[in-house]
């Protein structure tokens, strides 16, 4: 009985000498068995699966050196978490005790950063939509507010009437920095006279305070040097601000936008390979702030409000194998119990996915799905991955940022998700959802109540 | 259902079709299938000799058996007598 030979599903895979295909090379060596230590398995039978998993030693360790990539080269640089990239609220707290303030775009995500201890002075509020509530806690939490448009902008001045205190405000600055596409749909454009139109508007108004400038150029930008141009132009607002009113604004946001390793679909390289240094975006940036006009000793502070770069390594997404099929042309099709709903950056990433168990040499050239009853639950089109059986545990990588803020309730509920601290433990940090749950959310009206 | 006569197989478990000068790897098990099927052994019996000599159990071969079986047809590796 037990000379028996170990068991894999038979496989054929042709051999493609000397070209290219679309599945591309074999990925897979290794297994990865545990994150920070722990077993993976355990993890599965502690917390089922699928289940995400945060590695706060990589969250910690990323930031200190992304940071530090800007901290060498310009002397006042502060980081600004960015909620919507992931606000868990343990996920917030860790980047606030290493001295991150909060950038939030809502009222909710404004709200979640105050319950998490955030002093209202270092929060900063961007986005289009806050409402007049929203304003009004701002101003009285001396809060920094960053101006999308001008219906913000006289709002503001008309809540500020009444107000014992100044409004701490900014603006959003868009602007051409020679890539494509270029963000125009929020905040004041640079090159048309919007920017500097709405800066005078708010030094005119007595009863709001401009304390800095604010850009955000786009999102996993590739183009270190799109940086520069950008703080140029908003170092050509700030000495006009200066010049004209003798004001001295304290900081220049340059927000996020800064691209993690990640496997972006469509793209030839993979990210490792086709993604900047960090350390080139912060050259770009402090390089422009230095050799500008302004004084040393003047020095605006650099706020900095990544959220991909700093957490998308740090996130991990295991799941389990629920089936193995062949589609009609005769490709493999593996079906995960993690989809779009909860892995919702497949939509634009290609992840990679490791075996979470050992495996032989060989490989399968397949089609990754989801368990959801749609069509578009679409993990990988191609991959050539180890021979996977029913049951085995996979581990999906890069998955920390956007996930846990993009996932969607739909047709099942969504998962645990669990933070691995320094020591190794584990920790749940957002409970999985139960029917209960949602179904408490609900209300049926009386006619209904009876089928 | 029978191993097509133009293809080559080794004991490491590369196969050659002559025909169309596709080559193919296949990995232990699905070689010691080939095999079987050269033997002209009956499905029902394939199954017997994996879960004999593998550590699957009937039903997770027969499974597996069929899918594969059905696939190398697609690639006219097997071919009807």
């Amino acid at each position: 009985m037990n000379d028996k030979k170990a068991y894999e599903r038979p496989s054929i895979q042709k051999l493609n000498t000397g070209l290219m295909n679309k599945f591309g090379t074999r990925t897979e060596y290794k297994p990865l068995t545990h994150i920070d230590g722990v077993p993976v398995k355990k993890i599965v039978e502690e917390f089922d699966s699928p289940v995400f998993v945060l590695s706060e030693k990589q969250i910690r360790e990323n930031y200190r050196r992304i940071r530090r990539s800007f901290t060498t080269r310009y002397p006042k640089v502060q980081f600004a978490w960015s909620y919507k990239t992931n606000y868990l609220n343990a996920v917030c707290r860790i980047y606030h005790q290493e001295g991150s303030w909060a950038e939030v775009v809502s009222g909710f995500e404004y709200g979640k950063a105050l319950a998490n201890g955030v002093p209202g002075e270092k929060i900063i509020f961007n986005g289009p939509d806050k409402s007049e509530e929203d304003l009004r806690l701002a101003v009285e939490n001396s809060s920094l507010i960053h101006i999308d448009h001008l219906d913000e902008l006289y709002t503001l001045k008309r809540l500020c009437e009444n107000c014992d205190q100044k409004a701490q405000v900014a603006i959003r600055v868009n602007m051409d920095t020679g890539v494509y596409p270029q963000w125009d749909r929020f905040g004041f454009n640079y090159e048309n006279g919007q920017a500097w139109d709405a800066i005078n508007k708010i030094m005119a108004s007595p009863n709001l305070q401009m304390v800095g400038l604010h850009t955000h150029i786009g999102t996993f930008m590739l183009t270190p040097s799109a940086y520069k141009v950008a703080a140029q132009k908003l170092i050509d607002l700030y000495l006009g601000i200066q010049r004209k009113f003798n004001h001295r604004l304290s900081y220049i946001d340059m927000g996020g936008g800064l691209p993690s390793p990640n496997n972006l679909k469509g793209a030839y390289l993979s990210g490792s390979d086709l993604v900047p240094p960090i350390n080139d975006f912060a050259e770009n940036i402090a390089s422009a702030l230095l050799n500008s006009e302004i004084p040393i000793d003047e020095l605006p502070l650099l706020i900095m409000e990544s959220g991909r770069a700093l957490i998308d390594e740090a996130g991990y997404l295991v799941g389990s194998v629920l089936a193995n099929k062949r589609l009609s042309n005769g490709k493999r099709a593996t079906i995960m119990d993690f989809g779009v709903n909860i892995l919702f950056t497949s939509f634009w990433y290609n992840h990679r996915i490791s075996p979470a168990q050992p495996f032989s040499q060989y490989s399968e050239e397949m089609e990754v799905f989801g368990p959801l009853c749609m069509n578009i639950d679409v993990i990988r089109e191609n991959v050539s991955l180890p021979i996977l059986k029913k049951g085995d545990h996979v581990v999906a990588h890069m998955v920390g940022a956007y996930n846990v803020t993009q996932w969607m309730q739909f047709i099942t509920l969504r998962p645990n998700v669990v933070l691995i601290n320094e020591k190794g433990g584990l920790e749940l940090i957002r409970e999985k959802e139960t029917l209960e749950y949602i179904n408490s959310q609900e209300r049926v009206p009386e006619h209904l109540v009876k089928i | 259902m029978k191993v097509d006569p133009n293809i080559a197989l080794s004991d490491t478990g590369f196969l050659f079709h002559a025909s169309t000068g596709d080559s193919f790897s296949v990995n232990p098990t699905g070689l010691r299938i080939l095999q079987l099927v050269k033997s002209s052994k009956t499905v029902e019996e394939m199954v017997a000799v994996l879960a004999e000599e593998y550590k699957v159990d009937p039903e997770q071969a027969e499974e597996d058996l069929f899918d594969y079986l059905q696939y190398l047809r697609q690639l006219k590796i097997l071919i009807d007598e």
